[in-house]
């Protein structure tokens, strides 16, 4: 009877991504991620001559990056009602998924601190930078716990009959497989500064970030459609 | 008019096509660069330990032909998985070994990810294969225990799956020899 | 020819593939160009027979069958292309 609570959830994390999408390229104004290669100097006038703009784009990620914790949420009771016994993989897609929005959280944050104080010395700036940028792009822990949780109970519905109630259809846990894949490669950002290997570059950034949003979109979406389901199954029942 | 059939399920093929899309933007980039820095490339290549890597073509080369049979096996129910599937897994083994090896021997010479773009990609690429290879191990592993069960439809099926994956990783090192090692 | 049997001969292919195109490396005749793209089109050839015959391709419904095919050409099409 909660399919209304967690339709709500999935929207609110849907609402809550646009809006902090919106403030990271427009407030922000660090889409795409700039080079690593930049100076100390060039990355504090940055953050100096966008200041206020940066930590209004932080204000309002305050309110919204965390917005993978309502779909995380939903996403583990999904899971679990598919569970048998013991609901050992949902728990595991909970603690991963929840887990996960504090790297999100975390960038927007340190981009405010480093516009914070546009007097402070250009190498300090630099490491809040760096940091940020980092953080956002390597921080690939916790996502292998919710993929493989998803595939592995994705995988183990019985073909036939399909329950026509679940949200996961087999060829997600597929999918999930190759976007865990793509998105851990992320972690090699710490070893170069230049080429797609960099934290902006082909491999680190724009494959696995790209790849990455369309999947929690597709989730998303999939979740929309299953509550719908559920919802007519219990208000007919 | 044969029948046509899927093998393995259509969404292991969601996640082929995935690979062979990201792993062609791997090697073109590697084309790119030896088209971009041909002296380079070349020096950084001859620095490479072919004889290695071509035993490591072959090692997986023979771990495909023995998933393909085994799976053959599997649908007929006949004896020997296990054997050929152990094969697999001791080639599998042998090509981890071997590219370990490999790595260690270049970062004692003090070439690292950061030497040249040939050297980045290097081991980026063979290091992402070198994921796949365990990856691969693993589903080689739960493919022997899966095969010891009873073989209902859908088990056959996930079998079949991962013996298609098994032969990714094959095919991905097939191309990345050619690149690497041996165009020169 | 078994099924069993073909699997082994389509090895011994694969691996006469990759024995005859490490020879080339020695054959000074041949110019850069040709044989990179021998090279090329001779791993794409392996890559051909382990989709087809390994992964069990040549049987399959066409939509997929004509979808790897036309990677295969696809990608030996570019990386040649690109070399030259």
């Amino acid at each position: 009877m909660s399919e209304k609570s967690q339709i709500i959830l999935v929207w609110w994390t849907i609402i809550a991504a646009v809006v902090f999408g919106m403030a990271w390229v427009f407030l922000i104004r660090l889409m795409p991620l700039p080079p690593a290669t930049l100076s100390a100097q060039e990355v504090a006038r940055f953050y100096a001559e966008n200041s206020f703009s940066i930590r209004l784009g932080a204000t309002v990620c305050s309110w919204t990056s965390a917005f993978l914790v309502p779909l995380s949420v939903v996403t583990s009771l999904q899971l679990a009602r598919l569970e048998k016994g013991t609901p050992v993989w949902s728990l595991l897609y909970f603690a991963g998924g929840i887990l996960t929005s504090i790297f999100l959280v975390i960038p927007p944050l340190l981009w405010g601190v480093a516009a914070f104080t546009p007097t402070r010395p250009a190498e300090v700036t630099l490491v809040i930078h760096e940091f940020a940028m980092l953080t956002f792009v390597t921080t690939t822990q916790f996502f292998i716990f919710y993929m493989v949780a998803l595939i592995v109970i994705t995988l183990r519905q019985p073909k036939d009959p399909r329950d026509p109630l679940s949200p996961f259809p087999r060829w997600l846990a597929y999918l999930t497989i190759w976007v865990a894949l793509i998105t851990e490669v992320g972690a090699l950002a710490y070893l170069t500064k230049q080429g797609p290997f960099s934290w902006n570059g082909l491999f680190i950034f724009w494959l696995p970030f790209g790849i990455g949003f369309a999947w929690l979109g597709v989730l998303a979406v999939l979740l929309l459609q299953a509550l719908k389901r559920q919802r007519e199954v219990a208000v007919g029942a | 008019m044969l029948d046509r059939r899927l093998p393995g399920e259509s969404g292991i093929w969601v996640l082929i096509l995935g690979e062979l899309f990201v792993f062609s933007i791997f090697f073109v980039t590697i084309a790119m660069t030896h088209r971009a820095e041909p002296d380079q490339f070349l020096r950084d290549q001859a620095t490479l330990n072919r004889p290695l890597a071509l035993a490591n073509t072959l090692l997986l080369l023979t771990s495909s032909l023995a998933v393909a049979l085994a799976v053959h096996r599997v649908r007929e129910q006949r004896t020997g998985v296990a054997a050929l599937f152990a094969v697999a897994i001791a080639c599998g083994s042998g090509f981890v070994a071997i590219k370990s090896f490999e790595y260690w021997e270049k970062t004692v010479a003090g070439v690292m990810f950061n030497s040249s773009d040939f050297f980045t990609y290097y081991f980026a690429f063979t290091g992402i294969h070198l994921a796949h290879v365990l990856l691969g191990l693993g589903v080689l592993f739960a493919l022997t225990a899966a095969a010891r069960q009873e073989p209902t439809p859908q088990r056959v099926s996930m079998i079949e799956c991962g013996g298609i994956f098994w032969h990714l990783v094959d095919l991905l090192w097939i191309v990345l020899f050619a690149l690497f090692y041996v165009a020169g | 020819m078994s099924p069993t049997r073909r699997l082994i001969l389509i090895w011994m292919a694969l691996i006469a593939l990759t024995l005859i195109s490490i020879g080339t490396r020695t054959n000074s005749q041949i110019g850069p160009v040709p044989m990179y793209g021998f090279v090329i089109a001779a791993a794409l050839l392996k890559v051909r027979f382990v989709i087809l015959d390994f992964m069990e391709v040549r049987h399959a419904p066409w939509a997929l069958r004509l979808l790897l095919e036309a990677w295969i050409f696809c990608l030996c099409a570019v990386l040649i292309g690109v070399f030259s």
